[in-house]
């Protein structure tokens, strides 16, 4: 076949490409070998009786967290995408929201408002309606913290599936005699499940590695003991040999993802399904709709009046409200750049996966999700090693820094591609083909384009947790480095809270742009092609 | 209306998009000269090369040295300590002495781990940490300091081999909720180990993973022995004892009544008291017979033996050293100021009527074996 020839061609542009991005971002990996196997005390230190435990104890979170965070992004997108719920659009753009508070913040502010005696049960309390309030601390405050800040990585994927769902497949089901619970489990799951996939390996991740919100709220999880070993018993070569097994479930959760035999491929024949039935929810509209409002409440509303509450006491109380400017260019141009340059890289570890799916080359897509289940200042670490050694010239610059942000985003930015990639119908690049153009030109005049709206969703939520990252960017940043994640731990972590509450809101007000435009931006656009 | 409000929020968006795509797609850069509402963001798009970047951040050291007549290199100052609490009396340093200073910001433990990664590579002078312990895990890498320096503080607050030298003092106390005991004195034990009393179940908080706590509990095993440092964490765990985070939450749910006592380093109160006036429902108690648990640990900071900066590092150490910072230490951190003549805040008891232990800051710094103790008894993983 003629094809055959550029796809060998290009093949090994691909593969070789793919193969150097994903050894630089398994940099983290082989130091963790490195520093790991320099541990004396390795077997004794994994294998004991409360490692165990606490390894149960951070199963059950992934899995509690990856399991809310699914069937919370169902109840959404669902009603969201296929009823007449009213302020649909308003309702979508402020369900995405929690994904820009940084978890941290998150913890600290739930705590603070709805712990045992927090400021909510105080306030009942002094208006005598109640006398002991639930203790949200442990495993369900962090599940539901967890669980809130994280379900946009399944919501954003899930419901762009919904709105391209072609409805012929579940119709032609359903007049084959097929009910409606299996028409749902035996054509609407499958061709969900991809976006389901990518959202949850995603959230358990997340899961895996975060510090903040199970420290505060009193869970502790893997991270939390190897964040131990940092900063209380200041021995960097245990932490790394308990990454190291971190690292271990990270790919114990890819592996059981690949598991699964890959998503079966449908590919939408027909240009357009506008021809959607809205579910007409009458009476209930209403409560459906305080239902769905209710999630951003949790999400986001609650942090922001929690800040707003510090902020303002502050004020009141004469405290002195510090704010640097000059943070939130610092912070908007390394978020910027990290999504420029993660989605960059992404592009062609994506490509290789899905256009020339192998073993091979999904083992290189899983190595580029290594990053994001390890806590950053691992990730932070290893690239010290790395840069101050073989790289002295950079080491300490903006460059460094980005390409930490890199090493820990690079799966948002994979999985975002790949999830309509592989629902791209080949047809289009086959026909362009046909027509004359090179495999080049086709791929930058017809796929490219096909891709943007998840390079830009990619590049959004990229740009969203560079802006709120905050380990890594501690242990990486150049000197005199000022961001707003930053200043807000400089604050917070020594109790000066209203001059923490103004840089978050700050955060969250320029994150929320980009978050909303994530959603509208789907709408207009069929990435079915 | 919401369409309205919506409409800045997607230029903004746009704006952003334009710079996302500006390396592939060169038509979407047109929308950035099309939308003038905000100004300051398209600046943001200008600064997004790094190579321009480089550029300005060269001039501005060049516009350093010849403020300072080029007589002194920018000293770099890896701080465990956080901005909010050091930040200004770098400031008043560089201010006093011309001396320009480059800092790096990061948890102690962060910052140590970073230390010891970049090994004699090091670009930092100055290591400025929270604890005994940190400055211990990096010792090797510090520089002997001259007597000058570490005469200015009394014998058990730096290394005995000279490396480094406590700045401030900060006392480990209990923290105690007002509403639950109105009268300390009688309420509350003299010493720390009649809280494994099963009275208290419930009604304690820590922070096992801070690195001060774990220094205290180091100075449990050298007056206590381990035998009996681990049946009181035996009896403290016993008595479902929660876990914090760090210092701030526990003193915090001190403060809101989610516990009766904490075990926490005496300062972080004040900030609660600064924020909220009176009306934060927290104290100290400082224990009256002493013992371990009310042990003074220390701030410091070493000079890195790799740094070709040492006589500015010197300089920022006596400075650290003198009046003026002691000073805004003991009045505006609330610490203990260690060099003699300076006076500490007048809320706080007198250093000396602190019925504090003798034992040796230094030797705070062994935490493999507290660890695996913390361990043992399951208040670590």
């Amino acid at each position: 076949m003629i094809k055959n020839r550029f796809k060998n061609k290009n093949y090994l542009w691909l593969s070789t490409i793919s193969t150097f991005i994903a050894c630089l971002v398994s940099i983290p990996l082989i130091y963790l070998l490195f520093r790991a196997v320099s541990h004396e005390g390795f077997v004794e230190l994994i294998f004991r009786e409360r490692i165990f435990w606490i390894t149960l104890k951070t199963i059950i979170l992934v899995i509690s967290v990856t399991l809310c965070s699914i069937i919370l992004s169902f109840f959404l997108a669902h009603f969201l995408t296929k009823s007449d719920v009213p302020f649909k659009k308003s309702l979508t753009v402020l369900c995405c929201l929690p994904i820009v508070i940084p978890s941290y913040v998150y913890g600290m502010v739930f705590v603070h408002l709805l712990g045992p005696k927090g400021q909510l049960f105080q306030l009942l309390n002094s208006w005598n309606l109640i006398n002991s309030f639930p203790d949200l601390y442990g495993f369900w405050g962090a599940t539901i913290t967890l669980t809130f800040l994280s379900y946009p990585y399944i919501f954003l994927p899930l419901r762009a599936a919904m709105i391209s769902l072609d409805d012929s497949y579940e119709d032609a089901s359903r007049s084959l005699g097929r009910g409606k619970i299996k028409t749902f489990y035996y054509v609407t799951l499958p061709l969900l499940l991809p976006a389901v996939r990518s959202g949850g390996l995603l959230v358990a991740l997340y899961t895996l590695s975060d510090f903040g919100a199970v420290a505060l709220l009193r869970y502790q999880t893997f991270t939390w003991a190897i964040m131990n070993m940092y900063n209380g018993a200041y021995n960097r070569i245990s932490a790394a040999a308990l990454s190291l097994l971190l690292v271990f479930f990270a790919v114990l959760i890819l592996s059981l993802d690949s598991f699964y035999k890959g998503a079966k491929h449908f590919f939408s024949s027909s240009s357009t399904s506008n021809s959607k039935s809205l579910i007409q929810l009458d009476k209930k509209k209403w409560i459906v709709f305080i239902l769905i409002l209710l999630v951003p409440i949790i999400g986001a509303f609650i942090p922001v009046v929690g800040l707003l509450i510090w902020l303002i006491k502050g004020i009141v109380y004469g405290d002195v409200v510090t704010f640097n400017f000059a943070t939130i260019f610092t912070s908007l141009k390394v978020s910027l750049l990290s999504a420029i340059v993660t989605m960059i890289i992404s592009l062609p570890i994506a490509f290789f996966a899905v256009k020339y799916k192998s073993k091979f080359s999904l083992f290189i897509e899983k190595i580029s999700y290594i990053g994001f289940g390890l806590p950053s200042i691992v990730v932070g670490l290893s690239l010290v090693y790395f840069s101050i050694n073989f790289l002295f010239p950079i080491y300490q610059t903006t460059i460094v820094l980005i390409f930490g942000y890199s090493v820990l985003f690079l799966p948002v930015g994979v999985s975002a591609i790949k999830s309509t990639l592989v629902q791209l119908n080949p047809n289009l690049e086959d026909a362009s083909r046909g027509l004359g153009f090179n495999y080049w030109k086709t791929f930058l005049k017809v796929t490219v384009p096909l891709l943007m709206p998840s390079i830009l969703a990619g590049s959004l939520l990229i740009f969203l947790l560079s802006m709120k990252e905050l380990p890594l960017t501690l242990v990486l940043s150049p000197l005199n480095f000022k961001s707003l994640p930053t200043s807000i731990w400089a604050y917070a972590s020594e109790a000066f809270f209203a001059s923490a509450a103004l840089p978050a809101l700050i955060l969250i007000l320029l994150s929320g742009p980009a978050s909303a435009y994530l959603v509208l931006k789907k709408n207009n656009i069929d990435v079915r092609g | 209306m919401k369409k309205l409000f919506l409409i800045p929020l997607s230029i903004f968006a746009i704006l952003m998009f334009a710079c996302a795509g500006e390396t592939e797609v060169v038509e979407v850069t047109k929308e950035v000269v099309v939308e003038k509402e905000v100004p300051t963001t398209v600046e943001v798009v200008k600064e997004v090369p790094v190579v321009t970047e480089k550029v300005v951040e060269v001039e501005k050291e060049v516009v350093k040295e010849v403020e300072v007549e080029k007589k002194y290199k920018p000293l770099v100052i890896y701080s465990g300590r956080k901005e909010s609490l050091v930040g200004p009396i770098i400031q008043a340093f560089t201010d006093a002495t011309r001396i320009p200073v480059e800092v790096k910001y990061g948890s102690t433990g962060a910052m140590a781990a970073t230390l010891m990664e970049e090994g004699d590579k090091t670009p930092a002078d100055i290591f400025y940490a929270q604890d005994p312990g940190g400055l211990g895990s990096v010792e090797d890498m510090f520089a002997v300091l001259p007597s000058s320096i570490t005469d200015k503080v009394p014998d058990w607050a730096d290394s005995p081999n000279q490396k480094w030298t406590g700045i401030t003092g900060r006392a480990r106390v209990v923290v105690y909720n007002t509403d639950a005991i109105t009268d300390p004195a009688t309420q509350l034990p003299d010493n720390l180990y009649d809280f494994i009393d099963p009275k208290w179940k419930g009604k304690i908080g820590w922070p096992p993973t801070n690195s001060s706590f774990q220094a205290m509990v180091t100075g449990l095993r050298l007056k206590w022995g381990e035998e009996k440092t681990k049946t009181w964490l035996e009896g403290i765990i016993a008595n479902d004892v929660k876990v914090y985070a760090k210092n701030t939450p526990t003193v915090e749910a001190a403060g809101a009544g989610e516990i009766e006592v904490g075990f926490v380093n005496h300062y972080y109160l004040h900030r609660f008291l600064k924020a909220n006036t009176e009306s934060f429902a927290a104290r100290n108690y400082f224990l009256p017979s002493g013992g371990p648990g009310s042990v003074v640990l220390v701030a410091g900071a070493g000079i890195m033996e790799a740094s070709d900066n040492k006589e500015a590092a010197e300089r920022f150490m006596e400075f650290m050293l003198s009046t003026t910072a002691q000073a805004y230490f003991a009045n505006e951190v609330y610490e203990y100021p260690l060099v003699e003549g300076v006076n500490k805040s007048y809320l706080l008891p007198d250093l000396s009527t602190l019925n504090t232990p003798d034992i040796d800051i230094s030797d705070l710094g062994d935490v493999e074996a507290t660890q695996k103790l913390l361990q043992d008894v399951g208040a670590l993983p």
